[in-house]
């Protein structure tokens, strides 16, 4: 087993993840960044269309205290709002930064930046590169990473975080580049590791978005924060397979079918149809599709064949993706469905990015506090920068103070018994990804867009099944472990199981209606929010409520209406 | 058995701890309209095979990670609409392969991390030149070098395309002033086709110093690739579409009076015979019949006189020289060791030889590179037996060959030229 020594480990490299390696970097610290795919490259980071922001060139009238608002009210009262504080005041400084390393955001002919409009923002404030910030950020990101020589590798899923004396001691890997366990000796350790798309059947998220760094930081003793708060977005292609959890933003000016050739939303919104809210419209669809009104390929039919032909030009990337398939949407109507997009809940940090276990950060998707209940246009990019750049801040200084940890041996020695055990399986009957389908099969079933006490509780004991009697069952090659994919599929799907075990418990807990958790059984929001906290004690799972922390803004307090 | 209609997926696939480590295999897959190669592989590892490696992420053509060989052309898996016919997939070229469809980048990584701390020197492009909104829509998959014969050494030399992509996008800073000079209004007009471009580009350098001093307009109008690995390869229709840019660029210089020269013998010969004869462009006739190689029309201002050889001082190399095999197409003797030979006291001596092996991009390719080497390997024994200083050709793979083949320095024939009358105190000033 190799073994290294570092101040500071951040696993994940999407844009939270190398922009916490940048500042721990400037803060003096050794830093090794490791990542389950190819550095900078398979984050969600890369496909983000927009960063909001505000400052010097915003609109008249719009300003911090505006984004404010409309986050923690977009955010159904659920967010960290010391967090959102510091989101739309810093927001602004990453920008600047950015733009000085080589960033170019789209400006008019009068040289002043493009803002766009987007849902749940009172003002334009989305900051573009036509359709790909979030690509060009990644490469500036990697370039600043470069140019500092941060010791990075690629390959490297982290299996385990090493604790000594109840703080970080640093984690244990599998690096699949070299075909060896790995273990990085650190007192300080970024999670950047994404949400949890793949938990489902359809999603937007790449495959390597299983909720890793959830299932480590709960393992490892920390506390996660409103997990049930799964963004669904409306209309994603459940047809062609290919094109599966592709997301259409064309929905906005289409109209929604179902299998009778009713145009369903007439039922559900007599007024405004189509254009009602996306947890409506997401929650009407599911229900026509549970209630046997759906498409060959369990879908809805969303027609754009009247949407005028100019109206697609804003919507280009996904027409030409979709025709060159063979489903041109100005000829043909396409069957789409909810496709889980992005997670709101995650690690519970503080604003430095700590979480509650010392030495143990997290930064973006992973984390949670910052995005309540639902998450605006654009402020997950901001976020990765705010919070990427301040977990790193803190951690190296963290690093510095703190005494050097004993390495762990004998988890070490642990991790890798177990990962030899596993490794040439051949008799089992099931591949990781046949696995995975099942978990996601029951997730949809029971923990999708629209929820209930029976459903919950049925998914709790199903789950145990895939954990005790499906992992099991499933074959691996082996035994080398080079590039081995089947062993790290199966250390995903074991993962998604853990934080599916952790949804299910925060969604049961959460017996009312809030953000984007629908329980059938409670539609109602209940009169004070509250956060739950998920934690691991004694092999069981635990979940309790908190009040969040409103220090500017309470329910009743503010113009709220803005949904 | 169903009544899906199924294919075969021949996969190459590596396994460092297999003997021997190389094998294909075959797997029968359902087919179904608008399937994408990386479903192929998915479905793949989900039902029959899970040892099968290959790398992926995004599946929308935004991370570049899942660029693989179908059928010997580099694609992008989750982007790249099969047909139901049978299919060979394998790993990216000129990369490491790990295992199966997975090849290491570690190497452009490293590289790319040396261009961004030593990046003064690392990039020649004028920022006025930088087209970043094009740029930026590079996703770094590489298949561009994976598809480009002028990539194969690139890493080495010079930033290899995708990698200068990489840099611009990342907006590492281009420089200021530095590149070729690109403005001029006489009589003459230059294409620095893509080899000297962007893989060597001293010769265009000195090519465009060395008219400047004699007293020639250099224009350098905007251009894409000559069409010769397309023509090379069976795609007459992407060579027609880079003739036609070529031309709608070069048309309007060309009626203003400016000659077009090449300092590749492979640009002038096609832009001489191929752009009309072989892609049968009529509106290419203006231009065939005004275009030069760069030897031959320096050999055409020493007649009028430009240029006085006879007082130029040799350079001190012993230099061999290998005739390229599209000079010799062009029947038009060897101008530039004619012009060599006039200066007193330079030691060049022309080689008796063939092809070098690479003939365009057939060497250039993996499975090709043997048969190739050995074609070669007459050039690499004359040079061993001549054993001069420098080994001198127009052509950029002939060099190639030469410098990789004996470890030899190499030269285009226009940068002795360009030395022998740069040092030559007489000439300072002559005409400039």
């Amino acid at each position: 087993m190799r073994r290294y020594e570092a101040d500071i480990l951040v696993i994940g490299t999407g844009g939270a993840g190398l922009y916490a390696a940048i500042r721990a970097a400037d803060g003096g610290g050794r830093v090794y960044v490791r990542d389950k795919g190819l550095i900078g490259r398979g984050g969600s980071t890369v496909g983000g269309a927009g960063v909001s922001a505000v400052g010097p060139w915003s609109k008249p009238g719009d300003n911090a205290n505006v984004q404010f608002r409309d986050t923690v009210i977009g955010g159904a009262y659920l967010n960290d709002q010391p967090m959102v504080r510091i989101l739309v005041e810093e927001a602004q400084q990453r920008i600047v930064e950015m733009e000085s390393w080589g960033l170019k955001f789209d400006r008019g002919p009068d040289g002043r930046y493009v803002l766009d409009q987007a849902g749940g923002h009172s003002y334009p404030r989305v900051m573009t590169i036509s359709d790909r910030v979030g690509l060009q950020m990644v490469k500036v990101l990697r370039n600043q990473a470069r140019l500092r020589q941060i010791e990075r590798c690629p390959d490297v899923m982290a299996c385990r975080l090493l604790i000594h004396n109840g703080a970080i001691a640093g984690a244990i890997g599998l690096d699949v580049g070299v075909g060896e366990v790995v273990q990085v000796n650190a007192p300080a350790v970024v999670l950047a590791t994404g949400g949890v798309g793949q938990l489902y059947p359809s999603t937007s998220n790449p495959i390597q978005n299983t909720g890793d760094g959830l299932a480590l930081a709960l393992r490892a003793g920390a506390r996660l924060l409103n997990m049930e708060q799964v963004q669904f977005y409306p209309c994603g292609l459940v047809h062609p397979p290919s094109l599966r959890g592709f997301i259409l933003g064309i929905q906005e000016y289409a109209a929604l079918y179902n299998s009778e050739e009713e145009r369903f939303m007439a039922r559900y919104e007599p007024e405004l149809l189509e254009h009602t809210t996306r947890d409506r419209l997401a929650r009407a669809i599911f229900t026509e599709i549970v209630e046997g009104r759906g498409t060959a390929h369990g879908g809805v039919y969303l027609d754009a064949t009247d949407v005028p032909k100019e109206t697609f030009l804003s919507f280009q990337h996904e027409y030409e993706v979709a025709r060159d398939r063979g489903f041109d949407m100005q000829l043909v109507r396409l069957e789409v469905a909810p496709a889980a997009h992005y997670f709101m809940g995650g690690v519970a940090i503080d604003i430095s990015g700590c979480a509650s276990v010392p030495g143990l950060y997290a930064a973006g998707e992973v984390s949670g506090g910052v995005q309540g209940g639902n998450r605006l246009s654009g402020n997950s990019l901001a976020e990765i920068l705010v919070f990427g750049a301040r977990a790193g801040a803190h951690a190296a200084g963290y690093a510095r103070g703190a005494i050097r940890p004993t390495p762990e041996q004998a988890q070490a020695a642990e991790v890798e018994r177990e990962i030899r055990g596993l490794v040439n399986r051949r008799n089992g009957r099931l591949t990781p990804s046949q696995g995975k389908q099942r978990l996601r099969r029951l997730m949809w079933q029971y923990a999708g867009v629209i929820r209930d006490g029976a459903g919950l509780t049925a998914a709790r004991y199903e789950l145990i099944g895939l954990e005790q009697e499906l992992l099991p069952q499933i074959s691996m090659s082996g035994p080398s472990l080079l590039q081995n994919h089947s062993l790290v599929s199966y250390l995903e799907l074991k993962n998604m199981i853990t934080v599916a075990q952790t949804i299910v418990q925060s969604a049961l807990e959460r017996q009312e209606s809030r953000g984007a958790h629908y329980r059938q059984d409670f539609p109602e929001e209940a009169s004070t929010p509250f956060c739950i906290e998920v934690t691991l004690e004694g092999g069981h799972l635990r979940a309790a409520r908190r009040p969040p922390v409103m220090s500017e803004l309470r329910p009743g307090s503010g113009e709220e209406g803005a949904e | 058995m169903t009544s899906a209609k199924t294919f075969q997926v021949h996969i190459q696939r590596y396994d460092p701890d297999r003997e021997p480590p190389c094998y294909t295999q075959m797997y029968q897959v359902d087919f179904h309209p608008s399937m994408t190669v990386l479903e192929v592989l998915e479905l793949i590892q989900q039902d029959q095979d899970s040892s099968l490696a290959f790398r992926s992420s995004c599946r929308s053509s935004k991370c570049g990670t899942c660029a693989v060989l179908l059928n010997n052309k580099p694609v992008l898996a989750c982007r790249e609409v099969l047909d139901g016919g049978d299919i060979t997939l394998a790993a990216l070229p000129k990369l490491p392969i790990v295992r199966d469809l997975v090849v290491s980048q570690q190497e452009r990584e490293q590289r790319l991390e040396q261009i961004a701390v030593e990046q003064p020197r690392a990039v020649a492009l004028p920022e006025s030149k930088v087209d970043y909104a094009n740029v930026s829509r590079c996703i770094e998959c590489t298949i561009c070098t994976a598809a480009c014969p002028v990539g194969y050494e690139m890493d080495r030399m010079e930033p290899r395309p995708d990698l200068l992509s990489s840099m611009i996008g990342a907006g590492i800073p281009v420089s200021q002033g530095e590149g070729v000079p690109v403005e001029g209004n006489i009589d003459h007009c230059s294409l620095c086709l893509c080899f000297n471009s962007y893989s060597y580009t001293q010769p265009a350098k000195d090519t465009v110093m060395l008219l400047d001093r004699l007293g020639v307009h250099v224009a350098v109008p905007q251009q894409q690739c000559c069409g010769m690995p397309m023509v090379g390869n069976g795609d007459l229709d992407g060579a027609r579409r880079r003739a036609e840019a070529n031309l709608a660029s070069f048309l309007p210089w060309l009626e203003q009076g400016y000659d077009v020269v090449a300092a590749c013998t492979t640009g002038s010969l096609m832009l001489k015979e191929e752009y009309t004869g072989t892609l049968g462009l009529r509106a290419a006739e203006a231009l065939a019949s005004r275009a030069y190689d760069l030897g031959e029309y320096l050999r055409i201002l020493v007649e009028d006189g430009l240029l006085e050889l006879s007082k130029l001082k040799p350079v001190p190399e012993r230099m061999s020289y290998h005739t390229p095999c599209h000079l010799k197409a062009q029947r038009i003797g060897k101008p530039f060791v004619e012009l060599l030979e006039r200066i007193p006291g330079m030691q060049i001596e022309v080689l008796d030889t063939i092809c070098c092996g690479l003939s365009g991009s057939y060497g250039l390719k993996n499975e090709k590179h043997d048969l190739s080497l050995a074609v070669g390997q007459h050039l690499l024994d004359a040079l061993a037996q001549s054993q001069p200083d420098l080994a001198v050709s127009e052509c950029g793979p002939c060099q190639l060959r030469m410098r990789r083949g004996t470890g030899l320095p190499t030269k285009h024939p226009v940068s002795i030229l360009w030395q022998a009358f740069d040092e030559d105190p007489l000439c300072h000033g002559v005409q400039k």
